[in-house]
């Protein structure tokens, strides 16, 4: 079992062929499918860091967006107090008071329109507030000193407005707030101040998420890193620098980078991890008047923008997909009717060859059937003629009367013709059925040529045969030709020629002459018989050598059509032509000569007729 | 026909045992085998030629192969187990030889290359052929 045949690889190959092509495509398709999805992969990679990417842009977009707005309404509401230190009361000096309370109501409710304040205020030159509108439930605080206030000391700095600085109020809320100077304009004299203050949690509320740290959020920070907003109730006014909040951020670097360089007034964004959670933070300055006094962050849990990503990446998959599930099915119908289809061709095949077998053994069997009808036809014809010629032979060898004797010649004459007739019939069967079978060695054809001169010259003596008066040359050009060839049928060729030329041989000037050449010529030997006869007709030689040639005094007319046939099975050629110089013709033809030297080859073939 | 004294000599005497299914032949080639001097004895049936044979008479079996009781391969080897030197030959109309013989190796190569005569033949071919192998060696 270790060695197994080279030749049983190919032949395994060969009988599974079918199989081995199917396999090939599937692993081929296969792989197509793997490369594809390697590629998508890779593609996928590459899509998911863009859609980070771009959700990224986005966020710090929607920070710049929120900053603005924030900037916006801030200023607005600046504007208002701006418009309320100009008023005509408060100019002069007017700080409370019923008019003054009607002017400062309508203005607390316009600025409670664009965002929630909780206090509207006056204070007068010594920072005691003089007058308040304040929510429902709330403390008034008038007359109350608010000097302690950083932001109070700083719009008396600046004589403009300010936006303060996240501050504790006395109810423990922590606010900012928006403060405007009143000066006299006409004499330029400070008159006080005119402000507003609002929680940050309400302020800041209404521009996002401020409770909850589980999904996205806001922060805000002030000048100094004080953290205005935030969801986790303990930021809210403390530092994010401070130990406290570095102690529940992890004093993360990253975070801390990207605190310090949105507060020097770039925007920017970075992903950290806070609470467990990786987070992208964007944040953007929001500038009040030009100057950035607040920052402003965003905050999402990078799970929120996987979940995002992941969203379009699934319908991106879910298109892709069924591209491909629609493919596969198209292909594997195609394979599943290719293999159907092969099935069919195959069952045809077989169906086929079934019919081809079954006519080709009925043609062998038709074959069969001629050939032994032919040699039982050959055996039927021939018995019967031996009885004949036997009788009469010895009838002529006891009956002395020269016309009784004539009459047995008839009978004997007859029954040879019957017999050469049967043979050739016989042979022009065996050639047309194509079971002329030879059997070749090897001899000197000069010798057969030799033998069947002398067996005619001997009849044309002895029977008085017609051409009696034709005398016969063989002037072989080598002693020895040696050819592979039967030497019954050769014979039986040189002897049916030799009869052609002897019929049409008729003494035109004297003695009629045949002269038998053999020599041999490249690989063969050539056999020419020329007689000096009256020629071959040129209306009979394109049938001189088949089967419908003319048919003369005692041949079949067969004669030469089997002597073709057989020159032809040998590999050899048989042609006539009239002679050059008038007078007769030639016949000829050739057979392969023989090499070497070798015994007499008996190979035991079957035993044919002469 | 006349033969020769030389040709007398040598054939008198000389019995022949012919088989042949066809009564036609025995009856021709008896006459004409006589007429050159042999002692003939003929049969159309191989089983009666079977029964009758006897070893060491004859110098030569003359066989026809196609015959309905027995072909003449057959009839030689049973020939052979009684007589084992007698010469045989076959005169037969048949070509393919080989569909009839069913070993060849059984019989005397030298008598089947020597020993088939072909019908139809001449009677003097006939002798010529009969005097080549009365006059051979084994």
């Amino acid at each position: 079992m270790q060695l197994k045949k080279k030749g049983s690889y190919k032949n395994l190959f060969s009988e599974h062929a079918k199989e081995v092509g199917i396999i090939c495509i599937t692993l081929i398709i296969a792989v197509a499918y793997g490369l594809f999805f390697y590629q998508q992969n890779v593609t996928e990679e590459s899509i998911r860091n863009g859609l980070f990417v771009e959700q990224r842009e986005r966020q710090l977009g929607s920070t710049k967006a929120m900053a603005q707005h924030i900037d916006s309404d801030l200023s607005l509401v600046a504007s208002i107090l701006q418009g309320l230190a100009g008023s005509s009361y408060l100019q002069q000096g007017e700080l409370y008071g019923d008019r003054v309370d009607k002017l400062m109501r309508e203005r607390f409710d316009q600025i409670n329109n664009i965002t929630r304040v909780d206090g509207l205020f006056i204070a007068d030159k010594d920072d005691i507030i003089t007058y308040n509108v304040v929510t429902e439930g709330q403390r008034s605080f008038v007359n109350i000193d608010t000097s302690f206030r950083d932001y109070v000391q700083e719009t008396k700095k600046i004589l403009g407005p300010v936006f303060s600085e996240g501050f504790q109020g006395i109810d423990g809320i922590y606010r900012i707030a928006i403060t405007f100077p009143i000066i006299n304009r006409d004499n330029g004299q400070y008159i006080g101040m005119v402000g507003v203050q609002m929680p940050t949690i309400d302020f800041f509320a209404r521009y996002g998420n401020v409770y909850s740290i589980g999904s996205q959020y806001l922060a805000v920070l002030d000048r100094n890193a004080v953290q205005l907003i935030h969801p986790i109730k303990s930021f809210i006014g403390v530092s994010f620098f401070d130990n406290h909040t570095q102690e529940v951020t992890g004093h993360n670097i990253v975070l801390n980078n990207l605190i310090r360089t949105v507060m020097s007034g770039k925007p920017d964004s970075a992903i950290y991890e806070f609470r467990g959670v990786q987070r992208l933070t964007t944040g953007y300055p929001i500038f009040v008047e030009g100057k950035p006094e607040y920052f402003a962050f965003i905050i999402t849990p990078t799970s929120e923008i996987y979940a995002h990503i992941n969203d379009v990446l699934f319908n991106e998959r879910l298109k892709m997909f069924t591209l491909v599930a629609g493919f596969t099915v198209a292909v594997v119908t195609l394979i599943l009717f290719l293999i159907k289809w092969n099935n069919i061709l195959d069952r045809r095949v077989k169906r086929r060859t079934k019919e081809l077998e079954k006519s080709n053994e009925q043609l062998k069997v038709h074959d069969k059937m001629q050939k032994e009808f032919i040699n039982i036809a050959a055996h039927e014809l021939r018995t019967p003629i031996q009885p004949i010629l036997s009788s009469s032979e010895v009838l002529l060898s006891k009956i002395k009367d020269s016309r009784h004797r004539e009459l047995l010649n008839v009978v004997s004459r007859n029954a040879n013709r019957l017999r050469r007739l049967a043979e050739d019939i016989l042979d022009v069967s065996r050639i047309e059925s194509h079971s002329l079978s030879l059997h070749r060695e090897q001899f000197n054809i000069n010798d057969i040529i030799e033998d069947v001169v002398q067996g005619y010259r001997n009849q044309i003596q002895v029977q008085n045969k017609v051409g009696s008066d034709t005398e016969i040359l063989f002037t072989p050009k080598d002693d020895i030709n040696l050819v592979e060839a039967d030497k019954g049928r050769l014979a039986q060729v040189i002897s049916n020629l030799l009869d052609n030329s002897l019929k049409f041989t008729k003494p035109t000037r004297g003695k009629g002459k045949i002269h038998i050449i053999s020599e041999k010529k490249d690989n063969q030997v050539t056999v020419s018989i020329m007689d000096t006869g009256i020629g071959i007709d040129p209306e009979i030689f394109p049938k001189l050598f088949s089967r419908f040639a003319s048919k003369s005094f005692s041949g079949t007319g067969l004669g030469l059509f089997i002597s073709k046939s057989i020159i032809e099975e040998h590999g050899g050629k048989v042609w006539a032509q009239n002679n050059p110089n008038g007078g007769g013709a030639t016949f000829s033809f050739t057979i392969p000569s023989s090499q070497q030297h070798l015994g007499l080859d008996d190979s035991g073939g079957d035993y044919n007729e002469k | 026909m006349a033969l020769t004294i030389q040709e007398e000599i040598t054939m008198k005497n000389k019995r022949i045992l012919l088989v042949d299914d066809e009564s036609d032949v025995t009856i021709v080639l008896t006459f004409a085998l006589e007429d050159y001097g042999f002692e003939v004895e003929s049969y159309n049936n191989p089983l009666v030629a079977l029964s009758n044979f006897k070893p060491n008479y004859y110098d030569l079996a003359i066989l026809d192969i196609k015959m309905p009781e027995m072909n003449g391969f057959e009839l030689l080897r049973e020939i052979r187990k009684e007589d084992e030197n007698l010469r045989i030959c076959f005169l037969t109309a048949l070509t393919e030889l080989r569909d009839h013989m069913s070993n060849i190796n059984e019989l005397n190569p030298a008598f089947v290359k020597d020993g088939i005569i072909r019908k139809p033949i001449s009677n003097k071919d006939l002798l010529n052929d009969i005097n080549r192998i009365l006059s051979s060696s084994y």
